[in-house]
């Protein structure tokens, strides 16, 4: 009976051991092996139909544009990440007035070169906000350039700040597993609290669980449209709209197309590391022209023959999927913003517009 | 009375003597100290100009330079001023190239690895070595993993070395419009 014991003993380590390992390795609502839930079904070409270069006149030049934002009246404004400048363009491309400077100053830009980038954002109140994240600050012009005032914001706050109608500024951010939406008043703060599936990876692998922390969450995306504010998790590639404080939707968007490019992605990444992750989708554009359509880029930088803007109504239905014709020496696209028909993207050190080809 | 004249003359050109003495002395000075700066300044020639490219054939960069702006980045592989220069780089040759303007990347190390990084970056101006890296070196008082920025006619008309700022790229274009407007000008007088 003694030595029953010690084997008794024994095999409750082995299963202890067994049981912990298991219990260790389970992957906790990480969305694993997504399978498609649409299909493209319609292509449509884009025409680059005008360039911003260099010189942009009235001895003004662009150097490396970084994210450009449009107005209602279709006036183009354009940070420069080396200047640390704004250039405002009209809608004929023609420079109306430059400025800003890089500095630590009230109305300057802490952070030039690629650690520090600055996002620029016309809000729904006709201003300019510029979020500098090396001071974690927002800079808020008016049209013309001349600075107003700034706003502190959090470390865990992401995207550029969001405004409504009335001047109210908020922050969208992730904090302890909700997407918290800060006003600059604490009785317009929201939270919504959300599946930590939707934090996580489409895939297994490469997956951060076993090394990283459980909560590793990716920046989301975020913008106002309409009365609407979109919330995209690139990890899981899950959308969420919110409407004043009610979650009113949540859909996936796993497009049968893009999740085969982006298998074979991730096949080519592991291969060379296996801790590197390459988001499903990269941005998100919001529709100028109509309020119910959104738009989501396929494809990152080192897929330099995809550069597909996938566009979606605020069902989640995949309307259509429009893409610019590359070849070898094609730079990636960024498409940043979309207004009167024209799809604005930064391709290396220039702006292009493009248009639908619906021929 | 004489005597007063005789005295002030020979002070006089005593003094100048001391004073031409010294303009010179200051004038040896300054050229050594030029000399001695691990750059060229402006007004200075480089006089060492044979090239040679990727498939080995000779550029004289001499025959080019008495009648138009040339644009010369020195640089080599690794160089972390150099890698920062590039985007300004790129739009200084995107800018002036249309005012005709010739653009040579001069790379002090081996062509194959520059043309490689010249494709990965989508350099937009050809690039060449010194056919012979020491008299280059010396001519041009350059270093290896040193940045030069040069506005070249005839004789040096704008330097930077090192890491430029925008501030400073938008100088070189600036003055290198200035410069071949100039020329078109006196080309225009002269015909």
């Amino acid at each position: 009976m003694r030595g029953h014991g010690k084997t008794i003993k024994l095999l409750a380590a082995i299963l202890w051991l067994i049981f912990t390992q298991a219990a260790l390795s389970i992957d906790f609502g990480v969305i694993k092996n997504p399978q498609p839930n649409m299909k493209e079904n319609r292509y449509i070409p884009l025409l680059k139909v005008a360039e911003i270069g260099t010189e942009l006149g009235k001895g003004q030049y662009m150097f490396k544009p970084h994210s450009l934002t449009l107005d209602r009246d279709g006036n183009l404004y354009i940070y420069d990440n080396l200047q640390a400048k704004i250039f405002k363009l009209d809608k004929h491309l023609n420079l109306i007035t430059a400025f800003g400077k890089a500095g630590t100053g009230a109305g300057e830009f802490s952070g030039t070169g690629k650690m520090h980038p600055v996002y620029i954002k016309i809000g729904r109140d006709g201003k300019l906000y510029a979020k500098d994240l090396k001071k974690k600050r927002v800079l808020v012009f008016e049209k013309e350039g001349h600075f107003l005032r700034e706003i502190m914001y959090a470390q865990e706050d992401y995207n550029v700040p969001l405004t409504d109608t009335d001047g109210v500024t908020h922050f969208l951010g992730l904090k302890e597993g909700a997407v918290k939406i800060t006003g600059t008043h604490p009785a317009q703060n929201r939270s919504f609290n959300i599946d930590r599936a939707y934090y996580h990876y489409l895939f297994a692998k490469p997956t951060p669980l076993r090394n990283t922390k459980i909560y590793s969450p990716r920046p989301l995306l975020g913008e106002l449209h309409g009365d609407s504010l979109l919330v995209y998790f690139t990890p899981s590639s899950v959308m969420m709209v919110i409407r004043g404080n009610r979650l009113t939707a949540t859909f996936k968007i796993w497009p049968a197309d893009a999740l085969s490019d982006y298998r074979q992605q991730i096949s080519r990444v592991q291969e060379h590391s296996k801790k590197s992750f390459k988001d499903f989708f990269t941005y998100l554009i919001i529709d100028g022209d109509r309020p119910d359509i959104f738009y989501l880029q396929f494809g990152v930088n080192e897929m330099k023959k995809i550069n597909a803007l996938y566009r979606f109504n605020l069902k989640g239905d995949l309307v259509n999927v429009l893409y610019r014709k590359t070849n070898e020496s094609s730079l990636f696209t960024k498409f940043k913003a979309q207004q009167s028909g024209n799809f604005y993207a930064i391709e290396g050190e220039k702006i292009i517009i493009y248009k639908e080809d619906l021929q | 009375m004489k005597s007063k004249t005789f005295t002030f003359t020979a002070v006089a050109l005593t003094v100048i003597i001391i004073l031409g003495i010294a303009l010179f002395q200051s004038i040896r000075l300054n050229q050594k100290l030029r000399k001695a700066l691990p750059y060229l300044t402006e007004g200075e020639t480089g006089q060492y100009f044979d090239l040679t490219d990727m498939e080995g054939k000779d550029i004289d960069l001499a025959a080019l330079e008495e009648d138009r702006l040339s644009l010369i980045y020195v640089f080599s592989r690794p160089c972390s001023p150099c890698d920062k220069n590039i985007v300004y780089w790129k739009k200084i040759a995107e800018v002036l190239g249309k005012d005709h303007v010739n653009v040579y990347g001069i790379v002090l190390d081996s062509l194959t690895e520059a043309y490689n990084f010249a494709r990965e970056a989508r350099l937009n101006f050809k690039i060449y070595a010194p056919r012979n890296l020491e008299k280059f070196i010396e001519a041009w008082r350059v270093k290896s993993n040193h940045s030069q920025t040069i506005l070249y006619q005839d004789r040096v008309r704008w330097l930077k070395l090192g890491e430029m700022s925008g501030e400073e790229a938008i100088k070189a274009i600036n003055l290198g419009k200035r410069l071949t407007a100039n020329l078109k000008q006196s080309v225009k007088e002269a015909t």
